[in-house]
């Protein structure tokens, strides 16, 4: 019988850090890099959904938002489609929401 | 213990009281016409100032909302001017992302205010013309004063103010416009065949 995984919750201010700034490692400790390859792609190799809740930093720069999603599907490891319907975004910016989206679907189109 | 007013003694002996005896209406009735028109004027006074308050507070947040936007796209400016590793352009990224942040709840307090703002898509537009690209590179140069890129922040801002500046005007205009009408004096006849032949706009 299959048992349903627990999602992993990733609370960005809780977890990561409440000032997630740069693309690279270069630009920063608290990075879109750095936020990729330490919370995001461990979380979605644990194979359940993944909860990330985005509210409670001081804001977030596109390029650290490219840089963490697009990253991922750029890496090849995960295809948009599975980063879709894996990934939950919780947000009270609408516009936050819509730009991860836009990151994570640019490969399909 | 008994009562032996004069009044009481009045009353009990069935005549009526020497003040109901000279009550005269008509006497009153212009004190009440009066009072009535007062009352009415004062409910039609107040409802225009709480219409005219409530006007003036959407208009205030979407002044704020402008205030902002051109906070941010200074801050840009002057972020966009120092080069990437300027100790003086990490706490400026900090307040800009913070400010854009700020965005999406002022639209919640017009949403809040009746006022139907759809201004997500441009949000995202200009965080992305803002803070995207090389935003918080350490390698990142000073760009020139003629760089597009001024242009484009300036472009993505100016967008997002008409959109939230054009959505109060629009409510309020379609508020005015929903105000009851008075009832036409005599009911339109309709026209036989007046809608024969017509097809709806989006059958055409």
């Amino acid at each position: 019988m299959s048992r349903t995984l627990e999602p992993t919750v990733i609370d960005v201010a809780a977890d990561f850090t409440r000032f997630p700034g740069g693309r690279y490692k270069s630009d920063g400790i608290f990075s879109g890099e750095r936020f990729r390859e330490e919370c995001l792609v461990p979380a979605l190799d644990r194979g359940a959904k993944v909860v990330i809740k985005l509210d409670g930093t001081m804001g977030y720069g596109s390029s650290f938002l490219e840089e963490a999603f697009g990253g991922v599907v750029r890496s090849g490891r995960f295809t948009p489609q599975e980063l879709q319907d894996r990934l939950v975004l919780e947000t009270s910016d609408p516009s936050l929401y819509d730009e991860i989206v836009e990151y994570l679907t640019s490969a399909i189109h | 213990m008994l009562n032996t007013s004069p009044q009481l003694s009045i009353e009990i002996n069935g005549a009526p009281p020497p003040a109901a005896k000279s009550l005269d209406l008509a006497a009153f009735a212009p004190a009440i016409l009066a009072a009535f028109f007062v009352g009415m004027g004062w409910i039609v006074v107040e409802r225009y100032a709480r219409r005219r308050e409530i006007r003036s507070d959407l208009r205030d947040a979407a002044d704020l909302f402008e205030d902002t936007v051109d906070d941010i796209v200074a801050m840009a400016c002057k972020f966009y001017l120092l080069a990437g590793a300027d100790p003086h352009s990490v706490s400026l990224a900090t307040s800009i992302k913070s400010k854009i942040q700020a965005l999406s709840p002022l639209i919640d307090v017009l949403s809040g205010g009746g006022i139907r703002v759809d201004a997500r898509d441009a949000i995202r537009l200009f965080r992305q013309a803002v803070t995207g690209g090389s935003f918080e590179s350490i390698t990142r140069g000073a760009l020139p004063e003629s760089s597009p890129m001024f242009t484009k922040m300036e472009a993505a801002g100016q967008d997002l103010v008409q959109i939230v500046r054009l959505s109060v005007f629009q409510t309020l205009i379609d508020r005015k416009a929903s105000k009851p009408k008075r009832r036409p004096l005599r009911r339109p006849v309709p026209q036989k065949d007046a809608s024969e032949g017509v097809k709806p706009a989006s059958l055409v």
